[in-house]
C-alpha cells in the first residue's frame, strides 16, 4: 500500500505546475519514481497544463520570433548533460534510492541525537530549503521540532506512525507550520526518510537546542 | 516569412500530432511553422502568467519550440496530448532557467528537470489518452470557485496563501478548498 495522503494531491499539482522549489520538488519527484498512482495523478494534472495553454489568448510576439527559431533548429544541439546516479553504498542503507534522489551528492552521516543521524543532500540551487536524509532506529521517536515553513516528508525505509496513521516506504507526508505531531518509528526497523525543511528546523528538546549551533541544521 | 492563417482555430488533437508527425519524419518546415503560430503566442501568455519576464518569455517560447522541434519523434500520442507535452517541455525548461538564476551561482552540472517515468504504466496510458479532452470537460462542469483554485495553481508559487489573503479566509479553509476541488476534478474526468 502506497498512499497518497490528501494534504500531499496539492503537492503533485503544484510540482505538475512547475512551482515548487528544487528541495520539495525534488522531494516529490522521488516520491512519483515510487508510486505507480502518483505517477497517473501527475499525468492528469500536466493534462489540465495542456489545457492551459490551449485556453491562452494570443500574446504579441517579436516579428523576428519565428526566424530567431528557426537558426535555432539549425544549430546543432547542445550535449545532454550526464546524470549519472552518484555511488551511495557508504551510506549503507540497504535500499536502492529512487532516481532522482540517486543523481544528486549526498553527504555523510551526522549525529543528530542518540541513534538519531542525518545527511545532508547537496542542493545549491535551493539555499532556503534544507534538504536531508534522515535516520531513526526502530521504535524511536523522529527528532521532535518545529519549523518556519512547509516540510515535505517521503518515507524510503521502514516506517513510523503518528496520530494520523501508518506511513511506508514511497508515502509523501506534507505538513505546513500549523501542524505538531509526533511521529514513532515503528518497533520492526530502522526508518530512513528524505525530508526538505523551509527555513531552518527549531529541535524542541534541550539537547536539541543544545546542539543544534554544532550540527548547522 | 509571414505567418499569414486563421490564428484563432483551434486545430484538432489528431491534426496537431499529424503535424508533428510531419516533424518528426519530415523535417517539415511548414509543419513545423503551424505549430509555431498554434502555440507560440498562447505559451508566451501562459508564460508572462506565470511570472515570467517580457524578454524571458520569449526565449523560453523560442526553447520550447526549438525542443519541440529536436524531440519531435519522441512524442507519442498515447502517452500525452500534443499541449501536454509541450506545456512540460516549457515547464521543464522554465525550471532549469529559474535554477540557473537562482541564487545558486555557479552550477557546474545543470541537471534537467527530475523527469520520472520514462516508459508508462498501462495503467497511465489509459488515464492520459484522450484526457486533454476531458480535464477540459472536467474544468468547465467544476464550481467556478473549485476550477479557479486549480487554475491558480499553475500560476502562483504559493496559491493557497494567496488565495487565504485574496477572500480573507483561513488558510485551512483553503486547503480543504483546494483538496475538494482536485478530488472533484479527478472524479469528474473518470466518469465522463
Amino acid at each position: 500500500m502506497k498512499t497518497v495522503h490528501q494534504t500531499s494531491e496539492d503537492l503533485l499539482l503544484r510540482y505538475a505546475a512547475g512551482q515548487l522549489r528544487p528541495a520539495p520538488a525534488l522531494v516529490v519527484a522521488s516520491h512519483v519514481a515510487m508510486s505507480r498512482s502518483s505517477r497517473a495523478i501527475l499525468g492528469q494534472f500536466e493534462n489540465v497544463g495542456g489545457v492551459l495553454i490551449d485556453e491562452q489568448p494570443l500574446a504579441e510576439l517579436s516579428a523576428d520570433l519565428f526566424e530567431r527559431t528557426l537558426a535555432g533548429i539549425d544549430q546543432a544541439a547542445p550535449s545532454e548533460p550526464s546524470a549519472q546516479p552518484h555511488d551511495h553504498d557508504a551510506l549503507a542503507m540497504g535500499i536502492a534510492l529512487p532516481e532522482p534522489l540517486a543523481r544528486r551528492k549526498i553527504g555523510p552521516w551526522k549525529w543528530l541525537g542518540p541513534g538519531v543521524r542525518f545527511a545532508r543532500i547537496e542542493m545549491p540551487e535551493d539555499p532556503d530549503h534544507n534538504l536531508v536524509l534522515l535516520r531513526v532506529p526502530a521504535g524511536r521517536a523522529l527528532p521532535e521540532h518545529s519549523h518556519s515553513g512547509d516540510e515535505i516528508t517521503l518515507v524510503l525505509k521502514g516506517s513510523f506512525h503518528d496520530e494520523a496513521g501508518r506511513y511506508l516506504p514511497g508515502d509523501l507526508i506534507g505538513e505546513d507550520e500549523e501542524t505538531d505531531h509526533t511521529p514513532i518509528v515503528d518497533e520492526d526497523g530502522e526508518c530512513i526518510c528524505l525530508v526538505s525543511l523551509e527555513g531552518s528546523m527549531r529541535i524542541k528538546s534541550w539537547l536539541g537546542r543544545l546542539v543544534q549551533p554544532f550540527i548547522g541544521l | 516569412m509571414t505567418l499569414a492563417g486563421d490564428r484563432e482555430m483551434m486545430p484538432s488533437p489528431d491534426e496537431l500530432a499529424g503535424l508533428l508527425t510531419r516533424v518528426a519524419q519530415h523535417e517539415d518546415k511548414q509543419a513545423f511553422a503551424a505549430i509555431f503560430r498554434f502555440y507560440a503566442p498562447r505559451l508566451k501568455s501562459f508564460l508572462i502568467r506565470q511570472g515570467y519576464a517580457e524578454n524571458e518569455c520569449e526565449d523560453l517560447v523560442q526553447e520550447t519550440m526549438v525542443n519541440i522541434w529536436r524531440k519531435a519523434a519522441s512524442f507519442d500520442p498515447v502517452k500525452a496530448g500534443v499541449s501536454t507535452w509541450i506545456f512540460t517541455i516549457a515547464r521543464n525548461l522554465g525550471i532549469d532557467r529559474r535554477r540557473r538564476d537562482g541564487r545558486g551561482g555557479s552550477r557546474r552540472d545543470l541537471e534537467t528537470f527530475e523527469e520520472v517515468d520514462p516508459d508508462p504504466t498501462a495503467e497511465a496510458m489509459l488515464i492520459t489518452r484522450q484526457s486533454e479532452v476531458k480535464v477540459r470537460q472536467a474544468l468547465t462542469l467544476l464550481p467556478a470557485e473549485q476550477a479557479a483554485v486549480i487554475r491558480m495553481s499553475f500560476f502562483a508559487e504559493n496559491p493557497q496563501a494567496e488565495i487565504a489573503k485574496m477572500l480573507g479566509i483561513p488558510l485551512g479553509t483553503v486547503k480543504s478548498r483546494v483538496r475538494l476541488a482536485l478530488q472533484r476534478l479527478r472524479q469528474t474526468m473518470e466518469d465522463t
